[in-house]
């Protein structure tokens, strides 16, 4: 029997609530319906992928990039998600360096009350060093 | 008139369920059909789909939020065409069936899909999520040329 991508699915909760906004009040959807939606959408994070994928080569590039799926959404006949996908791409970049700033600032913060204060003020910097330091900024996706 | 509203959202046991509180956009702008916002799905997820394809040696941060917002369009459009045909039938509960005619978007990403002529097929969006499940791999490409 072949092995079903499951995990592959994208969370119900949020294609529903997803859905729901897109939709005039009243509206329902089905189970179904919203099930294949849901399918639908991750066979397009695939083909989008795929199409990206063939840009980033075209490039030489190992890396796919942003640029790379806004070409995919063209290619594939989305072209009017580019712009609203450049403007999130924007807010996304500044809300990332915002993150990284602030983690410089907690560090540089930390550092000095280290060495100033006790160990209980430490754990408390810890625990939020650790909840800063969760979103990787320079994760990449690696296969 | 069992037009029944249940469309109770099941309770997805997704395990990354909700959109991780550091990817909703704090303070997001203003609040349109598509704001320019951050993501809802949660890109860990995404991430893993992204993986799912061996040709993808690596894969920016940057562009995986892109295919999750991308994602996130993609659903609100299919939602919306099929919102024109639920009401055509007079009807206030969207079903499977209004997918497959309204879905032009998601034929023209069957039709169209990089490299056009990748695979072509004939029957909707119904055609493509079966053979999503059909596929024993994601890595195993071949089974879009099985279609032509």
């Amino acid at each position: 029997m072949a092995e079903r991508p499951e995990d592959l699915n994208l969370p119900n909760a949020v294609i529903t609530r997803i859905i729901k906004e897109a939709l005039p009040d009243g509206v329902n959807i089905s189970k179904e319906a919203r099930s294949a939606i849901s399918r639908a959408a991750s066979v397009f994070v695939l083909y989008a992928t795929s199409c990206a994928n063939n840009f980033a080569m075209k490039g030489k590039r190992k890396t796919l990039n942003a640029g790379d799926v806004l070409s995919a959404m063209e290619e594939m006949e989305f072209q009017r998600f580019v712009a609203p996908l450049k403007e999130s791409l924007e807010v996304y970049r500044r809300e990332q360096k915002g993150k990284k700033e602030a983690r410089k600032d907690k560090d540089k913060k930390a550092d000095s009350e280290e060495q100033d204060k006790s160990r209980e003020e430490d754990n408390d910097d810890d625990d939020e060093r650790m909840e800063e330091e969760e979103p990787n900024d320079e994760e990449e996706v690696d296969n | 008139m069992a037009a029944a509203a249940a469309a109770v959202p099941g309770p997805g046991p997704g395990p990354a369920e909700a959109a991780a509180p550091g990817e909703e956009a704090a303070g997001a702008g203003p609040q349109g059909p598509s704001p320019a916002r951050l993501a809802r799905l949660p890109l860990a997820r995404v991430k893993a789909l992204v993986k799912a394809d061996p040709d993808v040696t690596l894969a920016s941060q940057e562009a995986v939020f892109v295919l999750a917002r991308a994602t996130e369009l993609f659903v609100e459009t299919i939602a919306k065409d099929a919102y024109v045909y639920a009401q055509q039938g007079k009807r206030k509960t969207l079903q499977r069936k209004d997918l497959g005619m309204g879905a032009c978007s998601v034929l023209a990403l069957a039709k169209g899909c990089c490299n056009g002529g990748f695979f072509h097929l004939s029957g909707g969006a119904e055609i493509i999520m079966d053979l999503f499940f059909l596929s024993p791999k994601m890595g195993e490409k071949n089974f879009y040329q099985r279609l032509q």
